[in-house]
This record gives C-alpha cells, sequence and structure tokens, in this order.
C-alpha cells in the first residue's frame, strides 16, 4: 500500500506556534485498521500533532503535508474534517455551558453526515453506545463538560467517539486524570470501536494505558520529532528506562540519528503489524 | 395637543376614573415640572442622552379615544389571539380587552374600574416613594399620562396552577407618546405564575419614533410567590423608558425574568425592594441587542430587611451596531442583617460593532451579610468553537449554538416551556451568526 493511499500519512511536518517550532520534520503513516501509540515526554509535541491534525487555528505549518486517504487535509476547515471521518478525543474538553449533551450530539452527528438525523434513530444509537459504556441516560441532559469530573469528561470525548464513528480517531491523552476504574471503563470503550477499517492514534504519556489497548505500533516523540518506532514491547521499555537516551533526531530520515536503540525502524514507516 | 394640565384633565376625564386617581396625576405633573432633567454627571444617567424620553420634543400624548380608533389588523392579531400551550391567555389591543373568558379569580380589569372599589393597594403601589429625583423626573410622567392601564389583583390565599399569559397591543403612529401602567398585587400566601407581554406596531407603518413611558408595580404580600416574566416586544422604533418595580413583604419569594427583544432605544429601571424579612429573590434577565438598539438597564436590588436574599444574573447577547448598558446597584441597610446579594452580568458580543459596558455598585452598610457580584464582557470563545467545529459544526452552526448554551439559563427561568421554545426558535432565527 503506498503511503499516498494511507488512511493517514503525516509527511516531514514543521509546525509553529507563535513562531516558536513544536513539530520538526514528523513523518507518521498509519494504516486502516490498525492503532499506533504515540509516546513522549512533556513538551514533545504530542497535543501539537493532534490538534494539527483536527485543523486548530492556532497552530502554523510552516513545512510538510498532511494526507488524509490520499487527500490534503491541511487544505480543509476542522468541520470538513471531521465529516471526512477524522475524530479528535481532546486531552481537555471544552465546557459548552447551556448545551445540552442531547442537543450537541445531534448537531454533531448532523454536521458529520451533513443531514439530520431521525430523532428515534438518533435516540437508539444513542442508548446503544451509552449502555455500553456505563453511562445512565441522565447524562444527555447535562450540559456539554460543564462542571465534569475528569472521568466523566473522557467518557463523554468516547461516547462522541462511538456515535460520530469516525475512520480517523486521535485520542490525547485520553488516560490522564482517570483513577484505575474510570480508565478501564474508557480503555474497554476504545477497545470496542477497535475494527478493521478504523485508525486510531493514541497519545499517551504513560504506558498504563496500553496495558489495556494494545498497540500495533509504538512510536517515541522527542523534539517534534519520532525518535524511535517499534512494537508493543517499546512501551514497556519506555516505562522502565524513561525517555532518556532518546534524543531528538536531527534530521528526518537519518537513521544515524533515531534513538540509537538496536536497528531502528525508519520513522514514518509505521506499519508494523504484530 | 401638548402634554400640559389641560390635556391631563381631558385625559381623566375620558377615563372616568375615581378622584384620587385624577389628585395624583395632577400632583405628578406639579412635580415633573419642578425637577430638573437627569443630568449626566450621574453614572446612572450618563450613557443615555435622556432628551429622546422627553415627550415635550416632539411627542404628542395618544388620547385614549384616538388610540382605540387605531384598527389592530387581522393579521397582526391572529399571531398573538393563539394560545402557546395551556396557559390563560388574556389579550389587549388598544385599550380594548380582545378575550372574553378574563379570569374572574383573579381579578384582571382597567385600572379605571380596578379603582373604584378599595382601592387601597393600587394606590399605594402608585404611591410608592424610594424613587430617585432622576427616576421621578420620568416617572412622573407616567403617573400624570397613564391610560390604556391593568390591575391584576391576586386574592390572599390564590393558589391557581395554571400560566396567566396577558398580550397587550398597542398600535401606535409616530411622535406620538403612551403611559402604560401595570399593577400587580399578590396577596398574602398566593401563588401565581404570570407572563406580561407588550407588543408595539406602528400605526402608520412609518419610520417615525414613538414613545414609551411605562411603569410596572409588583406587589407581594406577606408569604405570596410570584413568577413573573416581562417580555419586552416593542416596535423597532419605539423608545421606551420603564420603571419595573417589585416590593416584596415578609417570606414573600419572586423569580422573575425580563426578556428584552425589541425598541430602538430603551433604558429600563428594574428594582426589587426587599421589605420584609425571609423575602427572596431570584432576577434574570436577557436582551438581544441587534441593529442600531441601545439598551440601557438599572437595576437595584434594595435590601431593607434581615435574612433577605437577592440573585440577580442578567446577560446580553449583542450582534450589528448594538450597545449595553448595565449598571447594577446592591444596597443593603443597616438593619439588612444575614442578607446575601449575588448579581451577574455577563455580555457576549457577536459582531465587531457590538459594545458592551457593566458597572457594578455596591452600598452595603449592614455586618454580617454575603454580598457577591461578577460581569464579563467578551465575543464567542474561540476554544468552544473550535471544539464544536471538530464535530462536524461549520462555524456559523457551532457559534449559533454556543450562543444559544449562553442564552439558556434565562430560559430556564421562565416558567412556562412552550415560551421557552418560542423564544428559543426566534432568537435563534434572528442570529446572523
Amino acid at each position: 500500500m503506498t503511503k499516498e493511499s494511507s488512511l493517514l500519512h503525516v509527511d516531514n511536518l514543521h509546525v509553529t506556534v507563535d513562531d516558536k517550532p513544536i513539530l520538526n520534520g514528523l513523518t507518521l503513516t498509519v494504516e486502516a485498521g490498525t492503532v499506533h501509540a504515540i509516546m513522549g515526554p512533556n513538551g514533545s509535541g504530542k497535543s501539537t500533532l493532534s490538534f494539527v491534525i483536527m485543523g486548530h487555528p492556532k497552530y502554523t505549518v510552516t513545512q510538510g503535508r498532511i494526507l488524509y486517504k490520499g487527500e490534503d487535509l491541511l487544505a480543509l476547515a476542522p468541520e470538513e474534517r471531521a465529516q471526512r471521518g477524522i475524530f479528535l478525543a481532546f486531552q481537555y474538553p471544552t465546557a459548552i455551558p447551556g448545551v445540552t449533551i442531547a442537543n450537541f450530539l445531534r448537531a454533531a452527528l448532523r454536521g458529520v453526515r451533513g443531514k439530520d438525523v431521525p430523532v428515534k434513530e438518533f435516540r437508539e444509537t444513542v442508548k446503544t453506545h451509552l449502555k455500553a459504556l456505563g453511562i445512565p441516560e441522565s447524562f444527555m441532559n447535562r450540559y456539554v463538560n460543564d462542571g465534569f469530573s475528569g472521568g466523566e469528561k473522557k467518557r463523554l470525548e468516547i461516547l462522541q467517539m462511538a456515535v460520530l464513528g469516525p475512520s480517523l480517531a486521535v485520542l490525547d491523552e485520553t488516560d490522564s486524570g482517570l483513577d484505575i476504574d474510570a480508565l478501564k471503563t474508557v480503555a474497554a470503550g476504545i477497545s470496542a470501536l477497535r475494527n478493521p477499517q478504523r485508525g486510531m492514534l493514541l497519545i499517551t504519556h504513560y504506558q498504563r494505558l496500553l496495558n489495556y489497548i494494545k498497540p500495533d505500533v509504538v512510536h517515541v516523540l522527542v523534539g517534534g520529532r519520532i525518535a524511535k518506532t517499534g512494537g508493543p514491547d517499546l512501551a514497556l521499555e519506555l516505562e522502565s528506562k524513561g525517555y532518556q537516551g532518546f534524543k531528538p533526531a536531527t534530521e528526518p530520515g537519518d537513521p544515524a540519528e533515531l534513538g540509537g536503540r538496536g536497528s531502528p525502524i525508519a520513522a514514518g514507516g509505521g506499519t508494523v503489524r504484530k | 395637543m401638548g402634554f400640559d394640565q389641560a390635556a391631563l384633565d381631558q385625559l381623566s376625564k375620558e377615563l372616568r376614573e375615581p378622584q384620587w386617581l385624577t389628585a395624583l396625576r395632577r400632583t405628578a405633573w406639579a412635580r415633573h415640572a419642578k425637577l430638573p432633567w437627569p443630568h449626566p454627571s450621574d453614572d446612572i444617567w450618563r450613557r443615555t442622552d435622556v432628551t429622546l424620553l422627553d415627550p415635550s420634543k416632539g411627542f404628542a400624548p395618544t388620547q385614549p379615544s384616538l388610540l382605540q380608533s387605531v384598527k389592530v389588523s387581522d393579521a397582526q392579531l391572529t399571531q398573538y389571539m393563539q394560545p402557546l400551550g395551556d396557559e390563560r391567555l388574556i389579550v389587549r389591543a388598544n385599550g380594548a380587552w380582545l378575550t372574553q373568558d378574563r379570569p374572574r379569580d383573579l381579578a384582571v380589569e382597567d385600572l379605571a374600574r380596578a379603582s373604584t372599589g378599595d382601592g387601597r393597594l393600587l394606590r399605594q403601589a402608585i404611591e410608592a416613594d424610594g424613587l430617585s429625583d432622576a427616576e421621578q423626573k420620568l416617572t412622573t410622567l407616567n403617573t400624570a399620562f397613564h391610560h390604556d392601564d391593568v390591575a391584576v389583583q391576586v386574592p390572599a390565599g390564590y393558589t391557581g396552577a395554571q400560566t396567566v399569559r396577558m398580550v397587550r397591543l398597542f398600535s401606535i403612529a409616530g411622535q406620538q407618546a403612551i403611559f402604560p401602567l401595570t399593577i400587580i398585587t399578590v396577596g398574602a400566601g398566593s401563588r401565581l405564575t404570570l407572563i406580561d407581554e407588550y407588543v408595539s406596531l406602528p400605526a402608520d407603518g412609518g419610520a417615525q419614533p414613538h414613545l414609551i413611558n411605562a411603569r410596572i408595580e409588583l406587589v407581594l404580600e406577606p408569604g405570596a410567590q410570584l413568577h413573573y416574566v416581562r417580555l419586552q416586544r416593542w416596535g423597532s422604533h419605539a423608545r421606551e423608558f420603564l420603571l419595573q418595580r417589585a416590593t416584596l413583604a415578609e417570606g414573600s419569594t419572586l423569580t422573575m425574568a425580563n426578556i428584552n427583544l425589541g425598541a430602538a432605544l430603551s433604558k429600563a429601571h428594574i428594582v426589587t425592594k426587599l421589605t420584609g424579612p425571609n423575602a427572596s429573590t431570584k432576577l434574570s434577565g436577557f436582551v438581544f441587542g441587534h441593529h442600531a438598539q441601545h439598551i440601557d438597564q438599572h437595576t437595584l436590588q434594595d435590601h431593607q430587611a434581615p435574612n433577605t436574599t437577592s440573585d440577580l444574573a442578567f446577560r446580553a447577547a449583542l450582534q450589528d451596531q448594538s450597545r449595553m448598558i448595565y449598571t447594577g446597584l446592591i444596597r443593603i441597610a443597616k438593619s439588612a442583617k444575614q442578607t446575601n446579594a449575588y448579581q451577574a452580568n455577563h455580555n457576549l458580543l457577536l459582531s465587531e460593532g457590538a459594545r458592551a459596558e457593566t458597572i457594578p455598585m455596591l452600598e452595603i452598610l449592614a455586618d454580617d451579610v454575603q454580598c457577591k457580584h461578577g460581569a464579563s464582557i467578551g465575543p464567542i470563545d474561540e476554544e468552544q468553537t473550535f471544539y464544536l467545529m471538530s464535530r462536524g459544526m461549520p462555524r456559523a452552526a457551532a457559534q449559533r449554538l454556543i450562543v444559544m448554551g449562553f442564552i439558556e439559563p434565562v430560559m430556564q427561568q421562565i416558567p412556562f416551556a412552550p415560551l421557552q421554545e418560542q423564544l428559543r426558535l426566534e432568537i435563534e432565527g434572528e442570529l446572523h451568526a
């Protein structure tokens, strides 16, 4: 499969925020049906990558490209990206006071599908997913993320993902701020959404989410570049040894600079399957 | 005809009202002549040109007979003659009742008729003092020239569960002035939900301004519970001065929502006097500013007795070139110990040209009180917009949803779901975003 027709192909991406470089030549390919984990220390550019994929206006792409199913993603507005099947689970979901989750989800589904969804169908879809995620139906009458606990916010992100059914889901630190029970529920919700058509990018600081969702590929992001790519074992290695020893690659695609642990897999060739 | 003693006497003759009402008119007119117009050095009046509210500047009083001779077209009426839900609908157009079955148990009447019996409460309400000289300069005009007045007198112990919705339509020619007065008294221990809706239609279809000097007095007797909604739908060429005042006796509860949709210019003073211990009030307001509207609202939470509570939350969503000025005073008298007062004012600017100002004022003379205020002015939050856009909503749809969420806390204070729904649809339909 060529990178051009992959689900997601990030190619030599350079991104700045307020003229400060954050991503410095990041290359990454995600195929449908695979789960990639991106791990990295604070400030390595993990959240930047997720926001750039979704089209946040604060981030400026200075070089490189992102292709989604062969299409130039950077030319699209955020809602067009969502309409094409991209979903971002936010690390810090935004509160929308006064807007009920029911109204919000309905508007989101209308936005993604480009047409109104019959009330009955909507109710049944939502009901099924609420049940699967162990969320009471009264949740639907609450205002979006308004006064929510960390766990409730993350659950709502997963509920949205389930209802909207994206082709590419980017989950930005969905495990952060969760106690162990909430983590298990959320992880089960994510695992249930794995399927051969869907690709996932799990952005995480810690390995613990990966105890519940086994990724196909693990990338280490340091200094705005992929420093190493490997299988699930790489996550365990990171857990025991930390991020020290992964220095940022100076030139993308220069194997000599990639991490220096054994034979590196070319960053961007992240199609390893287990 | 201009504004003078002769016009006033002619008016009271036509209305065939009791003597005491005429005497009050004359006293008010004399007082008006003595008082100066509010000065811009007063913070509460600085931002609105009060000469625009002066009827002697080119306006003529509308005689009751003249007002009634102006036809309100069937098309204009039909939309207001339909109940929104299961409410008791009372419609009055140009001073004539259009609905036959006015509730007898509530005594909804013309003021002239209501005041022929024991008019004690009505008289007290009109005479009530405590207004500043500046306020009196404008309210004396209403006291002198009021007509097409309505008195709602709820007897003690009334507990009718049905919402009462009163719609008042005025068809007004350009350069004319009207002075509607509404007095609502809620008897001891009674409970009422009342929606008080005001509509003005240009009689000649022209673009000349018309002037409305309105007064609303709400009187809550001990233990009374009133849910009150004032819905302002004045025409787009209307200029309004409003004094709306609630007086709460011991243990009474007022939940109020002021919804301001119309008028070119509106200067409203919304006063809540907590005169008895344990009285409490929850006050909400929403202004939807559009076109070149100038809306200036002043609220006074006047705590005169111990253990009283007031919780005020006013919001404005402003688009086009509209302008909102809010000044809110919390006054706590020395005797009003263990009082809780809260005031919040939030303004959402929906266009580059919209402007808002908000000025909280506190005057606290008692110890052992809790008093908080908060205010904000700003455009729609970009992070909220991005969050919704990331869920497939185009920018405009995302921002509409955020604005509707902003309005929702006020809608929740309207104790009649069909009106909430009507207002949501109406406001959302008017949003440019």
